[in-house]
């Protein structure tokens, strides 16, 4: 699980560089030579782990095998893996978009703005506003409200009762 | 009489108790829910409803004091010409604040959980971090600016000054509003991925169908006894951050 999530992010990466609008044939075109040179070592050697979760992505199995399918990697054609692997490519693309297709049980590949962390992140700022006040108002205002004045005041009673066997009233 | 500040002081441990008690089982509960929902609000739903029974709590133990009065005048004999009235009136008060701060706690409990399950659904792991990070940096914010809100004088402000209830009164309107502007940005803002069934969608249609039949006791059992199974399942790293967290917060 843990390599296929690395590779996941690799795409994420990936899709970052490209400028997260990888139309199949324009990624094709301009590939740089790191990233072909990246896919051709991955369509060669077929027995590295790297392409083995590729096509874990590319075809979800039940259960993790350890010899998983190779098929799209054994062409020695490079430019064919190629155009495989951008169509992988713009699938785990569209994955974030698609609503049929579940995410990952770690969340979404593509990487999240920072501004949307923070919009994300404001509904907890609320959570923690309300609970500050709570705390730090909120057991003064209740001892204010009756606590101390009123004796016979149960809720906050029923553990003062003992004290006050012990007290000289 | 003199008693009096051990009676607070002691009543006081009682309303402490309630924020950990209400995490201990609010949390789990929350979490396991809506992670059972498969829908796209499957989080903000919780965080919505969440923060709508904050607000109700909240204003229940805000305005105690004036809603005790006026149950009184409908319901009681107990009349504003009898001596005993504001005896009786803060005794009632008293009564529906302190459930009610309870139940602000398990709601408050709710909304942290949802939202920090949000949070973690529609990060990606690598960025998990940063986003922890910034978590941490907002919720001190949160903190300096709830217990800052003390120092200003809400009791002369031209806005809040029509507002009735005393400084805790205008400070809980103030903290829901603002607070709900952020809630209401977040769930506007964020899009949740819909939980597709497991593969082969039959099989979880059928679940479904069991869940519609099954009662609703049964099915608060099963929750329990998942979150259970979830405990003593859990995978090492996480149990062994849990025992830290845990162990730090007795020595805190």
């Amino acid at each position: 699980m843990a390599q296929g999530q690395s590779s996941y992010e690799t795409f994420a990466d990936l899709l970052q560089q490209e400028g997260q609008g990888p139309s199949p044939t324009r990624t094709q075109h301009n590939e740089t030579p790191s990233r072909r040179e990246r896919y051709g070592r991955a369509s060669r050697a077929s027995r590295t782990q790297k392409s083995s979760t590729e096509s874990d992505q590319a075809t979800p199995q039940p259960g993790r095998s350890h010899e998983p399918d190779y098929s799209a990697f054994v062409h020695t054609d490079l430019d064919q893996a190629l155009q495989h692997s951008t169509s992988i490519t713009s699938q785990t693309g569209k994955q974030n978009k698609s609503s049929d297709v579940p995410s990952s049980e770690h969340g979404p590949a593509k990487k999240v703005k920072t501004v949307k962390l923070l919009v994300t992140i404001l509904s907890l700022l609320a959570a923690q506003l309300l609970w500050s006040l709570e705390f730090a108002y909120g057991n003064p205002y209740l001892l204010s409200l009756g606590a101390a004045s009123i004796p016979n005041a149960w809720p906050l009673h029923c553990t003062a009762r003992l004290q006050i066997s012990h007290c000289d009233v | 009489m003199t008693c009096e500040p051990d009676l607070s002081r002691s009543s006081a441990s009682l309303i402490w108790l309630a924020g950990p008690a209400a995490g201990l089982f609010c949390q789990p509960i929350v979490g396991s829910l809506s992670d059972a929902d498969t829908s796209s609000w499957r989080r903000r739903k919780y965080i919505l409803a969440s923060f709508l029974l904050t607000a109700f709590f909240a204003l229940l133990v805000a305005y105690a004091s004036p809603i005790a009065r006026a149950l009184l005048r409908v319901f009681s004999s107990t009349q504003e010409w009898d001596p005993h009235f504001p005896d009786v009136a803060l005794r009632t008060a008293v009564w529906i604040a302190v459930p009610a701060f309870w139940g602000l706690d398990f709601a408050l409990n709710a909304l942290q959980a949802a939202s920090r399950a949000l949070l973690l659904d529609t990060v990606p792991g690598h960025q998990q971090p940063s986003a922890n990070a910034w978590q941490g940096k907002v919720t001190q914010l949160g903190n300096v600016v709830g217990y800052g809100l003390g120092f200003t004088d809400l009791g002369n402000d031209r806005l809040l000054r029509h507002l009735p209830g005393g400084q805790f009164g205008r400070l809980i309107v103030l903290g829901l509003l603002v607070s709900g502007a952020c809630i209401a940005l977040t769930c506007a803002n964020v899009r949740e991925q819909p939980q597709g069934s497991a593969p082969g969608g039959a099989g979880d249609h059928s679940d479904e169908q069991l869940d519609a039949l099954e009662s609703e006791e049964a099915a608060a059992l099963r929750l329990l006894k998942n979150i259970r199974t979830e405990i003593l399942q859990l995978p090492k790293p996480v149990s062994s951050v849990c025992f830290a967290q845990f162990f730090s917060w007795i020595g805190w």
